[in-house]
């Protein structure tokens, strides 16, 4: 078993990804996690070729679920339903957007489901989330609007964060399903807390 | 000690990387440490393994402590699935 000892780990560079580059990554990765499904089976919304809105399901009861609605790791087939083996929980909209990838890690933000934008007043739609250094979700981090901490998140680098090597994005291998398995982690018992507001 | 039929049987592990959610299957003989098997994993997925990797059930629990156990007791304990996911380092929300 080899552990690599090389170049320490460095920030992401936090500049945008030619478009065509950030399209290729984002269409492979993109395949990789779905295996067979459908974005339209799932629900998932392509807004624009570089953005992504995934349902998200926090859950209240102990669970193996994942937030997105499939397990992962598994296969599927166009048209499969997520959420099919899950329990009932409280839904979000997670919206992504891929410029910086795969350079970086994704813009992720949690969105008002109607709006599909976050605003004053929007924070029924985002998870409180506690207990874990992992992932916290804040309304306004420093003024600068809401804030998923989370090194797996681009705004995490965006807002000058303080971070360890072992949290560092990985271009060769890190993709977005480090993002959405991140967040899985975190919207289950005993980090979710309910809404941020009801 | 004569092996058994059963202690000959290969038994089939799962491997997903949550960094990409792509999968390594493959046959072990129950004999193989879970740490081997993990190591195996990485040559399947053509990754390698990092410092801030652990190792944990599907269902999330932490198998750091059973690492040295075989696959056969892995599956007999803990992991009747024998289903495990390489978790990567993400964090930062404690700083």
């Amino acid at each position: 078993m080899t552990i690599p000892g090389g170049a320490a780990p460095a920030a992401p560079a936090l500049i945008p990804v030619a478009p065509q580059r950030a399209l290729a990554s984002m269409g492979d990765h993109l395949a990789r996690l779905l295996r067979g499904r459908s974005l339209e089976g799932l629900g998932w919304v392509r807004p624009d070729p570089l953005s992504l809105r995934v349902p998200l399901r926090a859950y209240r009861v102990a669970t193996t679920a994942t937030a997105y609605g499939f397990a992962a790791g598994t296969g599927g087939r166009a048209g499969d339903a997520a959420f099919s083996d899950a329990p009932a929980g409280d839904e979000y909209l997670l919206a992504l957007n891929f410029a910086f990838y795969p350079d970086s890690p994704p813009s992720a933000k949690f969105v008002n489901s109607a709006t599909g934008t976050y605003a004053p007043g929007d924070q029924r739609w985002l998870p409180a989330i506690s207990g874990t250094n992992e992932i916290a979700a804040h309304v306004d981090y420093n003024g600068r609007g809401q804030l998923i901490c989370c090194s797996a998140t681009l705004e995490f680098w965006l807002a000058g964060h303080s971070w360890e090597p072992r949290h560092a994005w990985i271009p060769s291998r890190s993709t977005f399903a480090l993002t959405l398995n991140a967040l899985s982690r975190a919207l289950r018992p005993p980090f979710y807390q309910g809404r941020q507001a009801l | 000690m004569t092996d058994t039929l059963e202690d000959r049987a290969l038994l089939e592990v799962h491997f997903t990387d949550l960094h990409t959610n792509d999968t390594a299957t493959f046959s072990v003989p129950g004999e193989v440490e879970l740490v081997r098997a993990w190591a195996m994993a990485y040559d399947e997925l053509g990754e390698t393994r990092r410092p801030a990797d652990t190792l944990e059930s599907a269902g999330g629990e932490d198998m750091t402590p059973f690492l040295g156990e075989t696959v056969r007791e892995v599956q007999r304990r803990h992991v009747r699935d024998l289903r495990f996911q390489i978790r990567g380092g993400t964090g930062g929300a404690g700083r």
